[in-house]
């Protein structure tokens, strides 16, 4: 069972950013679109280690408040909602 | 979004957890979304303090940036509806939003881009940058959220809204059980330290290592090259809706009871304090090797009972299709 501790030789190799060619020819830091699992997330810049999230407006006690929407209980809901 | 059909348990045995809201929308919106009206929500203003003790940890101070009003809960229910959403508010005001001191904003926020004008039959978005944090699921690096924890040190160091109610969350070890909302993580308290070390992992290593001291802008470029290079607490996640048994993927909940982990003496004069990314790999160390891996303090292995709200993002590597080794017999599985 020891050994399983030192089984991560393969992740120590692999670099924590990943890069890709711009069709500029410039670097370019964004995750692959098919490694989201989040799908409504316009996009992950690895460089600044950012998501991009859409941003709604709500209220709270009459002041403005803005939140994300991340999750839902409803498997058909979560595929459709935004 | 993510689907976590355990968001429909978060209301049992604590009705609180979930906060029902009302919607309005205006009666001449041709497209777009309504407003909700939630009855509490977070205060950005307090100033986030972390200072480290002479042994980084326990700290000598800790004050979390955002408490959540008591009645302040990211999972909103609809009226009417029965579903349950996670939509945590990272940003309070309208604006100029504060997104280096973070004085109205989550401390996770980067940027924030306003909706761009909409001609006549047009819709634009508003957006926000989150920082994300770097992980481990079923032996592959994944890349997560942050954005509420119901312990003090937990929040200031996810840099998330302290929300204590989620303490009564069901429920502390529940993890795949009946009525639970919770699904685990595995962080580590002592693992390796050391920028750059592949090795690294764990709370004392996200202080030392990680800037966790330092608020988060894209103007603190250090603290940023230390997180894309290993700076996190590099946790490991339960299950991520990713996983090919269904009975794993429909685990998934962004809601994740901490199993904290504490290294003995033993296992790190052998050196075996190594990089964990496995939650199988884990549970069978502590079911077989109590004196190599235990709780906080030399406790019992599992729950320590505090929660943090963890959406998952992505993945940068392979997709976590399953654990890297079957659990051994009677191990928390």
């Amino acid at each position: 069972m020891v050994g399983a501790v030192t089984a991560v030789a393969a992740l120590v190799a692999t670099p924590l950013i990943s890069t890709s060619a711009s069709a500029t020819g410039k670097s370019s830091y964004l995750l692959a679109q098919k490694k989201l699992i989040l799908k409504s997330a316009e996009q992950v810049e690895l460089h600044n280690s950012s998501v991009r999230l859409p941003l709604h407006r709500g209220k709270a006690g009459g002041k403005t408040v803005w939140y994300i929407l991340t999750e839902s209980s409803d498997v058909g809901l979560a595929a459709v909602s935004m | 979004m993510n689907y976590a059909a355990k968001l429909t348990n978060l209301g049992v045995r604590c009705a609180a957890c979930v906060q029902d809201v009302t919607q309005t929308s205006e009666p001449d919106l041709k497209f777009g979304t309504a407003t909700v009206h939630f009855t509490g929500a977070p205060d950005f203003s307090p100033t986030r303090v972390l200072v480290p003790g002479p042994a980084t940890l326990p700290a000598a101070a800790v004050q979390p940036r955002a408490g959540g009003a008591p009645d302040y809960s990211p999972f909103i229910r609809l009226g009417g509806s029965p579903v349950v959403y996670n939509a945590p508010i990272v940003a309070t005001g309208d604006g100029p939003f504060d997104v280096t001191k973070h004085t109205n904003t989550g401390d996770r926020v980067l940027a924030i881009r306003p909706a761009a004008p909409a001609g006549p039959g047009q819709f634009t978005q508003a957006t926000v940058d989150v920082l994300v944090v770097r992980g481990f699921d079923a032996g592959q690096p994944i890349i997560y959220i942050s954005t509420e924890a119901s312990d003090p040190l937990a929040a200031v160091l996810e840099r998330s809204t302290y929300v204590p109610l989620f303490n009564q969350s069901s429920f502390v070890g529940g993890d795949d059980a009946l009525g639970s909302g919770r699904e685990r993580t595995f962080p580590f308290l002592n693992g390796q330290t050391g920028a750059g070390n592949p090795n690294a992992q764990g709370l004392i290593h996200l202080i030392k290592d990680g800037h966790a001291t330092e608020d988060a802008s894209l103007a603190n470029t250090a603290l940023l090259a230390a997180l894309r290079n290993g700076g996190d607490a590099r946790n490991i996640q339960g299950d991520s809706p990713t996983i090919a048994d269904p009975r794993h993927a429909l685990s998934y909940s962004p809601l994740w009871d901490a199993q904290l982990g504490q290294w003995t003496d033993k296992a790190i004069k052998a050196g075996l304090n190594k990089l964990q990314t496995d939650e199988n790999q884990i549970l069978n160390l502590a079911a077989t090797r109590p004196d190599l891996l235990t709780g906080p303090g030399g406790a019992a292995y599992g729950s320590v009972g505090f929660v943090i709200n963890c959406p998952v993002i992505g993945f940068t590597h392979k997709e976590p299709k399953e654990d890297l080794v079957e659990l051994v017999p009677n191990a928390q599985g």
